[in-house]
């Protein structure tokens, strides 16, 4: 059991021990100490059960006390343990020396002494008695007397004779009755106390009844009186009563008294000897209890003063543990409990405004880290819209960040995270933007820029134009690395490319067309003039159309040069997408190996017939090229509506495009036919890319496969 | 709150005072009965006598301390639901006061102030012991058809008795007598 265990079982145990001590101490029946041993029963019993009460209560508290309420109970505890141990010594000691005085007030010798002295006093009496009835012995044959109370003498006769009696005698009266209680003849000492005689008393008509003389005792005012009564006996019987009465001396009665008196009072402690201990020990015990009880309930107002500030205390303590921090209590008291309320009161009002600041604090973290989120949200969401590649990389190269756009640009696989080493990821197709980070990692300067080609799976090339900065620690933020963007300028170089070329082509035409004509027109005239005065007919014939249908090569390679330089505004209109097909097979009618299947369905395609015508003429005279050593039907030509977008799909069944060709097929100016000038299939993509649409190159042998692809509803793609 | 302290004070003295009628019942211990009731046309009278030992009074007269026997008569009605009605109830006082100078005993009525000195023991005894065709209360009183209850307690004291009002208050009675009668 541990020690807090054993002190809630101090009060129980106190109850059992003062309940057992009420057990013990139980009055009896016949008990000496009466009602004091009853109110002391009653005390211990009141206390036993408060204690036994409050016992029961502190075994029950299965929760934290009231503050201050353990504290009260060990000082009220305390400080009746401090008074009950004297008092219990005091109490034993006291009725040791009781008990001890007892002994000494009965000893047998003052019991001794005290019968003796009242033997002494009732030998007076006996003494007095036997002398009166000897004297009476003397009287009761007398012949006078017996005849006063049988003839009847004269008063006269009888007093003197009894004067005489009582002088010798030396009674104080002396008084003779007859028969019938009749007073004869009486005299006393000194005057008459009386004209009637006192009636006989009991023991005066017992004595007369009996013949046998008898005294008695009896007290009058003025002092104790030895009555003798003698009979006076007849011939045959009592005739008549001598009544006889002497004063004692009332010094010796009033001695004999005393010793009576003492001899009582001696008699009457002794046989109260017990109860007089069990009175001290019942008064004791009483003031004891007393003196237990107000020391209990002045201790228990004086730990409820004491404690009460330290219950304040801890409640004020439990509610700031709770987090209540509008505490405050009271500093009333000037000692050390109102410096202790001060300082409590002074940190709660300090921990108050710590909790004010840091919730201040925290509320503007909170502010900010949204505002950090909105902003990351921001820029992922921007990063993640972003057609520029971004990659950041910490001082110690490792990917810290990486937007989609640059696995887009760079195809990298779904699975690749961006948390590793970017030198040891530099493989395939990041191995490029790995060099041009170690470049930028090892350059003195804090900015490079660099253009670069990336080899992209299956064949594909992309051009890149990489930008690359430094990024160093300032005092807003810790890091330190590189940032890395990364453009995908593909299609602005293509662009930049065909716009060179359109340039060299206008400057070209402009410079080419002027002299054409003339030449033309020139050869047309030595023709029509000279060709009668030659003399080889023939050669001149072959060498004039040679000049003429150069010139005429030349004029519509510098008509395609136009074209390709300033390509006309698509007219846009509702064209049936059968209809343009309609027109394919009637230009190509002469053509036998051409297939054209028609859907006959009546889609229609918002476009400009004239180009798209264009880009299908181009289509199927490559077609055509391809395979004029082919027989059968090596050209197809069918279309395919859905409800966004119309396909024109031209296939043949020609030797078709090299692997190596593919990458270049709708560059200008590439054209692996000798005669050709490699602008059909570039003006053909523009035309497709102005409709919004695209021209893809679906197979590139067997059948190679083009397919133009344009939005039914397409809009005008903005000038760039 | 205050209630439920006041309710568990109750609680609390209410198991204070079974605990003391209980200790009280053992203080009373009835004594076996010697009481008679006889009545004549007029009065009802009784006799009662305590069982004690002649010593019970002599040891203590012997040492000349005074002895006195209280007798308290009561009639009461019988009620069935409620608390007997008292009718009547007399005391009657005897004192034996010992004179140790004339070996004598001085035997006081106090309750009509008669007495009388004797010399005989058995009459001391029959004085201090026995209530003999004392008059109790007058018939007419009572009704008929009607029970009635008469108890004799008696208190043995001895020493002065106080005449203080509080030594009635805690006083262990000696013997006891409950009879009930009705009129014939």
């Amino acid at each position: 059991m541990n020690r807090i265990g054993f002190m809630r079982l101090i009060p129980l145990l106190m109850a059992v021990v003062l309940m057992v001590i009420t057990v013990l101490l139980w009055p009896a029946k016949d008990a000496d100490a009466g009602l004091l041993a009853w109110i002391n029963v009653i005390l211990m019993l009141v206390s036993s059960l408060m204690l036994f009460q409050y016992g029961i209560r502190l075994l029950r508290e299965s929760n934290e006390p009231v503050p201050g309420s353990r504290l009260r109970a060990k000082l009220v505890i305390g400080l009746v343990g401090m008074l009950l141990v004297p008092a219990v010594v005091i109490q034993l000691a006291a009725t040791q020396m009781v008990e001890r005085g007892m002994d000494v007030w009965f000893d047998v010798r003052v019991d001794t002494l005290l019968d003796r002295a009242l033997n002494l006093a009732q030998g007076f009496y006996e003494r007095v008695e036997t002398d009166m009835k000897r004297g009476m012995l003397g009287y009761i044959s007398d012949a006078t007397l017996l005849a006063a109370v049988s003839s009847g003498l004269n008063y006269r006769s009888v007093n003197s004779h009894l004067a005489e009696i009582r002088a010798i005698e030396g009674w104080q009266k002396v008084e003779l009755f007859d028969i019938n209680e009749r007073l004869v003849g009486g005299v006393q000492e000194g005057e008459l106390s009386a004209l009637k005689a006192e009636p006989l008393s009991d023991t005066a008509r017992l004595s007369m009844r009996l013949g046998r003389i008898s005294t008695e005792l009896v007290t009058r005012k003025d002092g104790e009186v030895a009555v003798a009564y003698g009979p006076l006996i007849g011939a045959t019987s009592v005739v008549g009563l001598l009544r006889v009465e002497m004063n004692l001396p009332a010094g010796v009665i009033q001695n004999a008294r005393a010793v009576e008196s003492d001899y009582r009072s001696y008699r009457e402690l002794e046989h109260n000897r017990q109860s007089i201990v069990a009175t001290f020990t019942h008064v004791m015990l009483f003031v004891t209890l007393i003196v237990v009880l107000i020391a209990g309930l002045v201790g228990l107002l004086f730990a409820r003063r004491l404690t009460a500030p330290i219950g304040d205390l801890a409640q004020a303590l439990r509610r700031v543990t709770d987090g209540d921090l509008n505490v405050v209590i009271s500093e009333s008291s000037q000692d050390e409990m109102g410096s202790l309320a001060r300082s409590f009161n002074e940190m709660a009002n300090r921990l108050k405004l710590n909790v004010e600041a840091i919730e201040k604090a925290q509320k503007d973290l909170t502010k900010a880290l949204e505002n950090s989120r909105q902003r990351q949200y921001v820029l992922e969401s921007l990063l993640a819209n972003l057609h520029t590649g971004v990659i950041l990389v910490d001082a110690e190269g490792r990917v810290r960040l990486l937007n989609q756009a640059v696995r887009d640009i760079l195809h990298l696989p779904a699975n690749w995270v961006p948390s590793v080493d970017i030198l040891q990821a530099s493989q395939g197709s990041l191995h490029d933007v790995g060099d041009f980070y170690g470049e930028l990692k090892h350059q003195q300067e804090d900015h490079l820029q660099r253009e670069f080609d990336v080899a992209l799976p299956h064949g594909k090339n992309v051009h890149l134009l990489a930008r690359g900065a430094r990024l160093s620690a300032t005092a807003s933020t810790s890091f330190s690395g590189y940032l890395l963007v990364i453009d995908d300028i593909s299609d602005l170089a293509e662009a930049q490319r065909n716009k060179a070329w359109a340039e060299v082509a206008r400057r070209l035409a402009h410079e080419i067309k002027n002299p054409l004509t003339p030449i033309k027109l020139s050869a047309e005239r030595l023709q029509r003039r000279f060709r009668a005065q030659v003399d080889d007919e023939v050669v001149f014939d072959v060498c004039t159309q040679a000049i003429i249908g150069q010139v005429e090569r030349l004029q519509r390679l510098i008509a395609d040069f136009s074209t390709l330089a300033r390509m006309p505004q698509p007219k846009m209109r509702d064209v049936s997408v059968d209809g343009l097909l309609k027109e394919m097979e009637e230009l190509f009618n002469s053509y036998k190996r051409i297939d054209v299947n028609m859907l006959n369905a009546g889609w229609t395609c918002h476009c400009d017939p004239d180009q798209v015508r264009q880009v299908l003429i181009n289509l199927m005279d490559n077609a055509l090229a391809a395979t004029e050593t082919s027989s059968g039907r090596s050209v197809r030509m069918y279309s395919r509506v859905s409800e966004e977008y119309a396909e024109w799909h031209v296939e043949d069944d020609g030797e078709g495009i090299d692997a190596t060709a593919v990458s270049q097929l709708f560059e200008a100016y590439y054209s692996t036919k000798a005669s050709g000038s490699g602008l059909g299939l570039a003006i053909a993509k523009r035309i497709a890319e102005d409709h919004g649409g695209e021209l893809k190159l679906i197979s590139r042998t067997k059948p190679t496969h083009f397919c133009l692809r344009l939005p039914r509803q397409c809009q005008l793609k903005e000038e760039s | 709150m205050k209630h439920m302290l006041q309710c568990k004070r109750l609680r609390f003295l209410s198991v204070f005072a079974v605990v003391l009628l209980a200790a009280q019942s053992t203080a009373f211990a009835q004594t076996q009965a010697g009481l008679q009731i006889r009545m004549d046309q007029q009065v009802v009278y009784c006799d009662a006598t305590m069982n004690k030992d002649e010593e019970t009074f002599f040891h203590l007269l012997q040492d000349g301390i005074p002895v006195t026997t209280i007798w308290k008569i009561k009639v009461s009605k019988l009620r069935e639901y409620w608390l007997n009605k008292k009718i009547a109830e007399i005391v009657v006082i005897h004192r034996v006061v010992p004179d140790l100078l004339s070996r004598s005993w001085m035997l006081i009525d106090e309750t009509s102030g008669i007495s009388r000195r004797i010399y005989s023991r058995d009459e001391l005894y029959r004085f201090l012991s026995r209530l003999e065709n004392l008059s109790v209360l007058d018939r007419s009183l009572l009704l008929e058809q009607t029970a009635y209850q008469m108890s004799v307690s008696v208190v043995i004291e001895h020493g002065e008795v106080s005449d203080a009002w509080w030594s009635d208050l805690w006083t262990s009675v000696d013997a006891e007598f409950v009879k009930e009668f009705s009129l014939p």
